[in-house]
């Protein structure tokens, strides 16, 4: 027997929404046998059990609202003054910025028309770009950036290649797009930060804050992220994907800081490996979730890779050019 | 529980007017704890959920001048944090699954022994209702917790009113035979 109308007519006596017409119905069918009237109130009392969902979640009081006091603060005083005062850590100092780091291979814009600028960061430099509306960005070194002398239409659009710092304007009229050779990341957001990083095979975007959307050029598909989310595109098996992000380090190439807190070590040597662009091998596999936390200003691998070996008695010996082999060591 | 908020809401509301930042402290000390269960029972993801609840009382904050408030200040951030809720899956256009795995809906006789009382059934309902299909997960959660008319479901998820029925009857039965069928 089809029980749905009847289940929806006992959720509506649950939610009150049942009329006089509809009572009569139920009625009829729960006197009609046993079982109806206990299928009833098994239902009834799953209904009351409900109301226990979700509530023992726990969220964390006095560090949202220490958030809030912050964005109200910032909120009311005079502009100027805040960034200011708040520029020195490279954390605030990229607020509403958007950074996008892209896979090797050139993509050209298609128009060669006059208009178009092309501005190329060469290894050992980078360089300072302002945008005709406003916007600043600074390339890494190999990286290529083609924006038009003049935003006209509805869109913003710039080309890149590589990876580059970017600080948005702020124009819902004029969403920002940024066209790589796989993908286009799409400012949604007011306020945000994007990390992009492509190592031979993906494209990865990491939002600070606010909302950016990643699109493959391949598909139709496309994700929206949000703080502290990552998303990743594979560009051989086109799956695009997203999850939390775990590093305090997607800017360092910038700001040449490497932060850790409580961090695994399998992941310090990833951004170790990311940053000097180097291999390093983690033998011991009980030390992969031990946490390790510090600050590096400046980071030198040797001191950094010294440090790591003492902290963990660890042995370390170098095997090539850029390649070094970590053996035994205990976790704390 | 929550503690009862010690100032009327309307004393609340002038100390908007006046003093913004101390009233927005009490009114987010009162509230937040209920406004983020309210947003976690639609979007099940503790990395969104503080951060759409905070925006609520930012939103409420930066209103502070034109705000009016007919029912209650919490009527009113419980209905703020559902348009929120809402928009983030329309925004994010959360694709519900439209093959979803057809559950095992066979109806079970009724048993005696199988009689369960309400506390116990709550140790398990948060994995029961968690284990739903998504659309049939939030079409429930509007329903059981923000009261929400098939009417109000269809027209917030963009579905139809028969789909909605469809859902909530499909949602009790499979807690039915999760809860009651071991």
């Amino acid at each position: 027997m089809n029980k749905q109308p009847i289940i929806n007519l006992i959720h509506k006596k649950l939610t009150g929404f049942l009329s006089n017409a509809e009572q009569k119905t139920l009625d009829d069918w729960q006197q009609s046998s046993d079982a109806n009237k206990q299928y009833a109130s098994e239902l009834d009392t799953i209904w009351k059990a409900s109301k226990s969902y979700k509530s023992s979640y726990q969220p964390n009081t006095d560090k949202n609202l220490a958030q809030l006091q912050a964005r109200i603060s910032k909120e009311s005083q005079p502009a100027k003054v805040v960034s200011m005062k708040r520029r020195s850590p490279w954390l605030l100092r990229i607020a509403a910025a958007v950074l996008v780091l892209l896979v090797a291979g050139l993509y050209y814009m298609n128009s060669s028309s006059p208009s178009t600028i092309e501005v190329v960061a060469h290894i050992g430099e980078s360089k300072n770009v302002t945008l005709p509306d406003g916007s600043s960005i600074i390339l890494n070194e190999g990286s290529r950036l083609r924006y038009p002398e003049k935003f006209d239409g509805n869109q913003r659009k710039v080309m890149l290649n590589g990876e580059a710092f970017f600080d948005i304007s702020h124009n819902p009229e004029k969403p920002f797009h940024i066209n790589t050779e796989h993908t286009t990341v799409t400012v949604l957001g007011t306020s945000f930060n994007v990390r992009a990083y492509n190592d031979e095979s993906q494209t990865e975007v990491l939002v600070k804050t606010g909302k950016v959307r990643l699109s493959p050029s391949k598909t139709d598909d496309n994700i929206v992220l949000t703080k502290n989310h990552k998303g990743f595109y594979n560009h051989r098996s086109q799956i695009l994907r997203k999850e939390e992000n775990r590093t305090h380090n997607d800017l360092a190439w910038m700001n040449h800081q490497l932060a850790f807190q409580k961090t695994p070590l399998k992941f310090v040597i990833q951004d170790l490996e990311r940053y000097f662009n180097v291999e390093i091998d983690l033998q011991n596999t009980q030390l992969n979730n031990c946490p390790y936390t510090s600050l590096y200003n400046q980071p030198n691998l040797d001191k950094i890779l010294s440090v790591l070996s003492s902290a963990f008695q660890i042995d370390l010996t170098k095997v090539g050019e850029k390649q070094y082999t970590l053996k035994g060591g205990i976790c704390n | 529980m929550l503690d009862k908020p010690k100032h009327t809401d309307e004393d609340l509301l002038q100390l908007l007017q006046s003093n913004s930042e101390t009233a927005i402290d009490l009114i987010f000390r009162a509230y937040f704890e209920e406004i983020c269960r309210a947003v976690y029972r639609i979007i099940p993801d503790t990395n969104l959920v503080e951060d759409l609840a905070q925006d609520v009382f930012f939103e409420l904050w930066k209103k502070r001048e034109t705000l009016v408030i007919k029912t209650s200040i919490r009527a009113y951030l419980r209905r703020a944090a559902r348009n929120k809720a809402l928009n983030y899956i329309r925004d994010q256009k959360i694709k519900f699954e439209e093959e979803e795995k057809a559950p095992n809906l066979k109806s079970t006789e009724p048993d005696a022994q199988k009689v369960l009382e309400i506390e116990e059934l709550q140790e398990k309902i948060d994995a029961a209702i968690d284990s739903l299909p998504e659309r049939c997960r939030v079409v429930f959660t509007l329903s059981r917790f923000e009261n929400m008319s098939y009417q109000e479901i269809a027209d917030a998820l963009s579905i139809s009113i028969k789909t909605v029925e469809n859902q909530i009857s499909k949602a009790l039965k499979l807690l039915r035979n999760t809860l009651y069928n071991f």
